[in-house]
């Protein structure tokens, strides 16, 4: 893959990227690092990439390990913390519903963030997750309803 | 749901739109790197290395759950080592008024451990005798009696008051992938008192010269004519209408009889689990013989820091012997459930570096072992033990003793 076939690439998804990240970390400048140490990774190992057609699929994968790495050692906080100010021109309720997903748990909330906020199909999902389609179709269906019942109240 | 599908995603499309530029520069690290004097990185890198080398040790055990790390008797760089092998599923869910949240999970390549918690309402005091009537844990690819043999353990570890912690130890033959694991829990409940102690008249003299009575013990329960719990009924409903039952609920059935309901719950929680399998894996296809001199062939052996598993090819005739299973368990109609078993073949020793051995002949504390035996000539024996109270430290390992030969771990 070349130099400009990366960054057009990431260009296109660096903000699904950000709130996958979120999905994880709950904090903006924390997923912020995670992305840019991802995309780091990933542009140095861009040569290993043979098929690009799963650019998206490899791209989120990094990130979920540097996701994993940083929560090695910590707490999940369900608390969904914004402290350089990315979200600020967002519409209250739509920060209220990514809070929502926030304070799901955070097992279930990669099946959103990966569907919904990294397009991903439910196979690419598996792939990234490397798990069954099967378990990422029942993770999916089961966050949703906690997601909406959650909403609900 | 449809509906809520489509609000989310309008509702990543608004994110996206209204986010501010986030300024990622994926070439950042290769300018970096060009930049810097190459003794410098080389400090950097080291200062890293000391750096995560002592805060992984110290993030290894912040996350562990004590009582599981006060169970198993781990030391924090035990614990380090297997931190890519647990996992913190933290589901809940209610029902009876009893809340149940899996804290933990620890795997290996035959063995899994999973904590939990169980709290009943305000007022409410757990008990030493207090069970969970039916459990169930089901791991992928290993559905009980299609792969090899599996057995599990689920014990309350500690409580206080309302609230209780359990640890269900379960290992199969078959191995353990990564995947869904699904518990099933019903009914908590404690057993039946049991019918009163009968102390006849006559006396005899023991070995020590004491003189004793010949007590009777009774194992029926004492109440036999109560009314059937909401889950019996079910139950019952069900066997009645010839509608088949599942693997937990045939469990459950055989076991009710025998206790008093206390919540009359059903708690199910399914979750993905992976772990990281560093099992030590050996062919060593080597003829061994036990002390009767009978020959066996070690096929395989897996050892991993939770359990170890065998598979042994049997090189001699022997008749089969039907004899009940070790757990008592009783089919439909209450009768205890046999198996056919040929010989038990030879048992284990871990021979480690510093010369100390770990003999799994049995009477070692908290070892089970089980497996699928077969007492053809050319048949498998799977031989699968977990070490309930602690680990084996597999860089330590420096043989295992099977029979009489001894297999050099590389």
């Amino acid at each position: 893959m070349s130099d400009d076939e990366f960054q057009s690439g990431f260009a296109l998804m660096e903000k699904s990227l950000y709130l996958v990240a979120m999905g994880w970390l709950h904090n903006s400048e924390d997923a912020r690092d995670a992305v840019q140490e991802a995309a780091e990774t990933a542009y140095r190992g861009r040569d290993k990439l043979r098929d690009k057609q799963y650019f998206k699929t490899w791209m989120t994968r990094i990130l979920i390990n540097k996701c994993k790495d940083f929560l090695r050692g910590r707490r999940y906080t369900d608390e969904l913390t914004d402290g350089i100010g990315v979200f600020d021109g967002i519409p209250h309720e739509e920060i209220c519903l990514m809070d929502a997903i926030c304070r799901l748990d955070p097992k279930e909330a990669r099946f959103i963030t990966l569907r919904f906020y990294a397009d991903l199909t439910y196979e690419e999902a598996a792939r990234a997750l490397k798990m069954p389609v099967s378990t990422v179709k029942y993770g999916t269906r089961r966050a949703l309803e906690k997601l909406k019942e959650m909403m609900e109240v | 749901m449809e509906d809520f599908e489509n609000r989310l995603r309008l509702h990543a499309e608004k994110v996206r739109a209204g986010m501010k530029p986030l300024d990622i520069d994926p070439a950042a690290g290769e300018r970096k790197e060009e930049n810097m004097p190459k003794k410098r990185i080389g400090l950097v890198i080291a200062a890293v290395i000391v750096a995560v080398a002592g805060f992984t040790a110290m993030a290894a055990t912040f996350d562990w759950d004590t009582k599981l790390l006060e169970y198993l008797n781990l030391t924090p760089e035990q614990a380090e080592k297997l931190s890519n092998s647990t996992d913190y599923p933290g589901l809940s869910v209610s029902d009876a008024g009893v809340t149940v949240t899996v804290r933990q999970t620890l795997a290996d390549s035959h063995g899994l451990y999973v904590l939990y918690d169980a709290t009943a309402p305000e007022g409410f005091e757990f008990s030493d005798d207090i069970e969970f009537v039916g459990s169930l844990l089901e791991v992928p690819d290993t559905t009980l009696g299609t792969a090899g043999s599996c057995s599990w353990n689920n014990q309350m570890l500690s409580h206080s008051g309302n609230s209780s912690t359990w640890l269900l130890t379960y290992d199969n033959t078959a191995g353990i992938t990564g995947g869904e694991l699904r518990l099933t829990l019903d009914v908590l409940g404690c057993k039946k008192p049991r019918k009163p102690v009968e102390v006849p008249d006559e006396e005899y003299e023991s070995k020590d010269g004491t003189v004793k009575y010949a007590v009777v013990y009774n194992d029926e329960p004492a109440d036999n004519d109560r009314v059937l719990t909401e889950r019996e009924k079910a139950l019952q409903e069900k066997l009645d209408n010839d509608e088949p039952l599942t693997q937990a609920e045939r469990l459950l059935k055989s076991k009710l009889d025998d206790y008093v309901c206390l919540f009359d719950g059903h708690w199910e929680l399914a979750w993905d689990f992976e772990y990281n399998n560093c099992a030590i894996v050996l062919e060593p296809d080597l003829a061994v013989h036990d002390e009767k001199g009978r020959e066996y062939t070690v096929k395989k052996l897996e050892l991993s820091p939770m359990s170890i598993c065998l598979e042994v090819e049997q090189n001699f005739e022997h008749e089969l012997e039907r004899v009940p299973v070790p757990s008592g368990n009783t089919d439909e109609n209450g009768k205890v459930v046999t198996v056919e078993m040929g010989p038990q073949p030879p048992m284990p020793v871990i021979n480690m570096k510093d010369g100390t051995k770990a003999a799994l002949d049995g009477e070692y504390p908290n070892v089970s072992y089980g497996g699928y035996f077969d007492g053809r000539v050319g048949g498998i024996n799977y031989l699968n033990i977990g070490f309930e109270d602690g680990i084996i430290d597999l860089e330590n390992v420096e043989s295992v003793t099977y029979g009489d030969q001894t297999i050099k771990i590389k």
